[in-house]
């Protein structure tokens, strides 16, 4: 009884440093906005017409930095990848997955409901906690390939990026250009935002305390992607009934 | 690469436990903040004593005003107002390529019955507004390509200038005929 009590106590203790990076990671976003670009920017994109490379450059990298929702996925990915060469990898996978689906998405005019894409990409985010906490090997005895999931989500993360641009009636004159422009900007905001996360986790790793904490950060993660699912169903149920 | 030598391995009931926290913390995160904030659903009224509800709220407001429904002309058959009633028409020649606008000076809750023609060739539009000593923000209301006329009715959502900008999109100039009926200030061409 003393013992599940006090094990308790030290599960809800080691989970406020993760809620603290967490939140942190969200308060670095202070206009973060899961489900679109800002109104500014909104009456920009459809104001315009021809070639605007650097602005959809800017709209993509702000909307990465911003878009709490694949941070989230990404600091989900890279919680365990101490080498660089395989953040990079896995960094790329997910880049390969999510242009594919932007430039292919938008090109063949595929309109997938943004609230459920949105929610998959919610439970990409329970699933990569999921599989931090070692809930596939527990559970089905393997361990799912974590590159080929990468790419897979990376899949889903791409469709909801495509419904951001097309949310606003892009003008078909130089849609090819900006579009690859935003893809441009997503990967360097990627980058960004990534190194702020690796530099956090960098000095969170090296405290004696991170292994204690691994298991809670990844509940706080779960649960982050639960609202997230929760919120974007919500929307969905909203707007179609 | 041996990802397994780094990350944890929970048992069951552990992942039972963790999940089944997850997801209570979720819920009660979304129907105590996110669904009254978002679309002021607030089944236990938290959001209210919270204040978020507030937030949907200005929501569903700035939807109306931009949106006006059948339903918002109940209560108000007849609405008074202090600027005098006029009419006003512009005209202007779009080259092809060419830009331009023609706007309205308006106050919130003005309104005007307003028409425009081409003289046959079709232009793309954009109706909006800018708040008074707006930089470069703006409220789009209507936008359309290939058209040669619009009309409608227009309530003015804030104090600002309201009004055009058309594109001539074609290869031949294009003339445009704008007729305005109601309660506003001034129409004119922004320089």
């Amino acid at each position: 009884m003393l013992v599940s009590e006090r094990s308790t106590l030290r599960v809800v203790g080691a989970m406020i440093p993760s809620i603290v990076v967490i939140s942190l990671l969200m308060l670095l976003t202070p206009l973060a906005n899961a489900h679109g670009v800002a109104q500014g920017d909104q009456a920009f994109i459809e104001g315009s017409s021809g070639w605007h490379l650097m602005p959809y450059l800017y709209l993509g990298a702000k909307h990465m930095v911003t878009g709490y929702d694949h941070l989230l996925f990404l600091f989900g990915v890279i919680f365990f990848l101490y080498r660089l060469k395989e953040v990079g990898l896995y960094v790329t996978l997910f880049a390969v997955g999510h242009s594919s689906t932007l430039l292919f998405g938008v090109l063949s005019s595929t309109h997938v409901n943004p609230y459920i894409v949105d929610a998959i990409i919610g439970l990409s985010v329970v699933y990569k906690a999921l599989d931090n906490l070692g809930a596939f090997k527990t559970l089905l005895g393997v361990q799912p390939n974590t590159k080929i999931a990468v790419l897979i989500f990376g899949l889903f993360h791409g469709f909801g990026l495509a419904t951001k641009l097309q949310d606003f009636s892009l003008s078909n004159d130089g849609l090819v250009p900006n579009m690859l422009a935003f893809n441009v900007g997503v990967e360097i905001g990627q980058l960004l935002a990534l190194s702020i996360i690796l530099i956090a986790m960098g000095y969170w790793r090296r405290t004696s305390a991170f292994a204690r904490q691994a298991f809670a950060a990844n509940v706080v993660l779960m649960s982050a992607g639960f609202v997230l699912t929760g919120y974007q169903m919500a929307g969905y149920v909203k707007t179609n009934f | 690469m041996n990802a397994s030598s780094t990350s944890l391995r929970a048992t069951l009931p552990q992942l039972l436990k963790a999940t089944a926290l997850a997801a209570v913390v979720a819920c009660a995160i979304l129907i105590t903040a996110v669904l009254p904030a978002e679309y002021g659903y607030d089944p236990t009224g938290i959001g209210r004593l919270l204040g978020l509800t507030v937030l949907s709220e200005q929501h569903e407001k700035d939807a109306d005003v931009l949106i006006p429904s059948a339903d918002s002309t109940v209560g108000h058959t007849v609405v008074q107002y202090e600027v005098p009633f006029h009419n006003d028409e512009k005209a202007l020649t779009l080259q092809p390529n060419e830009g331009a606008e023609i706007k309205a000076v308006m106050r919130t809750g003005e309104s005007i019955v307003f028409g425009w023609t081409t003289d046959g060739g079709a232009v793309s539009f954009d109706m909006h507004g800018e708040k008074l000593n707006a930089s470069d923000e703006f409220s789009s209301y209507w936008k359309d390509k290939d058209q040669t006329s619009a009309h409608g009715r227009f309530v003015a959502p804030f104090d600002g200038t309201h009004g055009w900008y058309w594109k001539n999109r074609g290869t031949r100039p294009v003339t445009i005929t704008v007729k305005v009926a109601g309660y506003f200030e001034k129409l004119y061409m922004p320089g």
